[in-house]
């Protein structure tokens, strides 16, 4: 028979980078800038109270080792959290998924934990397991596993259920299933699962560093504010963003790279 | 009828099978009284209007619902545990998107416990007579829609059973295609000898694939008829052009159309 049947053409992702797309953020960014360095200049407004961009950028440069001291700290703090969630929130969402029992059990705890504000734990951490790390970590674990196990749990739910038949008459056992269909079929679930729990490490490491702590960006904030240090409340806000960004965009690029038949069934529907 | 049919029991016994649904207005019944004889190696297809129970009649065979009356019998005994020892090509192509086209058409092998090296060497030497060569390690994305279909019945016939139903699966492809995969699917068989099933609405396609054709009616879906197609094999689609063929064609659409 005719083989010469018209194959659709491959696109890789990334040549749909569309310049294009960015030029109205990048222009809006910029301008917004501009104005906040003018009104800064025309309205003499001090730097205490609102430092100008150009003076934020100059403290970024000269206590770059101070913020780059500090950034380790928080960084860490964030990727290890932010693992641990992840392996914490993918094993419960598998077993929630896999088994009526322990989604009764376990879904109540899971929506529970995050009904108490996390502002509220951080303190008692302070006093159980006292400064350092190990408390920040659990700050981040606690407000970053609840959208992986979510997702997660929607993902392993919503298999289609035609394919799923489908494996039942080629002798597919429920774990078979589950395996070769639930999981793989999850993994963009997952993936918005992380996107969200990334951001949220990043803000749960703050909160931990506020509460109490001798080192990290949070901390710096905390003890350059009442010196009225304004730009480097600032220049730490900047890098704490420019951080949470890249991480974001981290997750996003493994995301594509792990699953290219994702973006690709995703247009042609 | 030229295909190797011997003289004992019949490969697949439907002993009056019926099917109730139960729902919150009530019960709605699928399928009431069908009866069939299906001989080993044989090429049977089923053909009615939609919504006489095709779909609900393939999916008690696989083994997937329970019939509500009746039973289902192989060799003369009852067949209970169907489920994964039929083989079964549902309308849509469902290939696994994260899976590439070798890794979806091994799936029943790689579930019965074959180690996946050895499924796929035995999988790559059929590429060729699905039409599928140079596209293994494409992924379903990448391929056209009679592409899919052609993946999706390789990987039922790799399950490797006896007995195969096919829910139309052509009917989703353009009318050239499908002629196409008619052609191709004739010559598959005719080299087989397995037995197949097929379910559709096109009475051509019915006629031309199969030694015998059987009619239902809708609502509840019931055996209207059993038409034989003595025309010899191998068959061309030239022959759906015969005087013979085409009184048939008329024969088995007035049927269809008629309302007893």
């Amino acid at each position: 028979m005719d083989m010469n049947e018209e194959i659709k053409i491959e696109r890789r992702w990334f040549a749909s980078f569309d310049f294009k797309y960015w030029i109205i953020p990048i222009c809006l960014t910029s301008t917004l800038l501009v104005l906040w360095e003018l009104l800064v200049w025309l309205f003499d407004v001090k730097q205490w109270l609102l430092p100008a961009p150009s003076s934020i950028l100059q403290e970024i440069f000269e206590s770059r080792q101070l913020l780059f001291n500090h950034s380790v700290t928080t960084i860490s703090e964030i990727i290890i959290g932010f693992l641990l969630s992840l392996v914490i929130g993918v094993c419960l969402a598998g077993a929630i998924a896999y088994s009526n029992v322990v989604e009764r059990f376990a879904y109540p705890f899971v929506i529970a934990s995050q009904t108490i504000p996390v502002i509220v734990i951080a303190p008692l951490l302070l006093i159980w397991i006292g400064y350092g790390m190990i408390p920040k970590i659990i700050v981040v674990i606690l407000i970053s596993f609840f959208p992986i196990v979510v997702n997660t749990v929607d993902g392993l739910k919503s298999a289609d259920n035609d394919t799923m038949r489908m494996l039942k008459t080629l002798g597919a056992s429920r774990w078979q299933i589950f395996v070769k269909l639930q999981v793989p079929y999850s993994i963009p679930f997952l993936f918005s699962g992380m996107r969200v729990a990334i951001t949220l490490s990043v803000i749960g490491a703050v909160i931990g560093e506020w509460v109490g702590s001798s080192s990290g960006l949070g901390y710096l904030m905390m003890r350059s504010a009442p010196q009225f240090l304004t730009e480097r409340v600032f220049a730490s806000i900047v890098i704490l963003s420019g951080i949470g960004i890249f991480l974001f965009a981290l997750v996003v690029v493994i995301e594509r790279l792990y699953m290219p038949w994702y973006e690709m069934e995703k247009r042609q529907n | 009828m030229t295909n190797t049919i011997r003289n004992n029991l019949p490969v697949l016994t439907l002993n009056r099978i019926g099917k109730v649904w139960q729902s919150r207005e009530g019960q709605v019944e699928a399928l009431t009284d069908v009866s069939m004889d299906i001989q080993e190696g044989e090429f049977v297809s089923i053909v009615g209007p939609s919504g006489c129970g095709k779909s609900t009649l393939l999916n008690i065979l696989a083994g997937l619902d329970a019939p509500s009356k009746g039973t289902i019998l192989s060799g003369g005994t009852p067949w209970r545990d169907r489920l994964g020892h039929i083989g079964y090509m549902p309308q849509k192509d469902l290939l696994l998107p994260w899976r590439s086209v070798l890794d979806n058409a091994i799936l029943a092998e790689e579930i019965s416990g074959v180690s996946k090296e050895s499924a796929r060497n035995e999988a790559l030497k059929m590429m060729g007579e699905f039409g599928l060569s140079g596209f293994e390690h494409n992924y379903p994305y990448q391929l056209s829609g009679g592409m899919k279909q052609r993946v999706a019945l390789l990987r039922t016939v790799l399950a490797d059973n006896e007995l195969i139903l096919l829910d139309e699966p052509f009917a989703a492809l353009d009318a050239l295609t499908r002629s196409n995969m008619h052609e191709w699917l004739l010559g598959l068989w005719e080299s087989w000898h397995k037995t197949l099933i097929l379910v559709t609405h096109d009475v051509e396609e019915a006629l031309i694939l199969s030694d015998r054709v059987y009619v239902l009616g809708g609502r509840p879906g019931f055996v209207k008829s059993v038409v034989s197609v003595d025309m010899s094999r191998p068959r061309s689609l030239a022959m759906a052009d015969q005087a013979d063929f085409l009184r048939l064609k008329k024969h088995v659409i007035n049927l269809l159309k008629s309302t007893s």
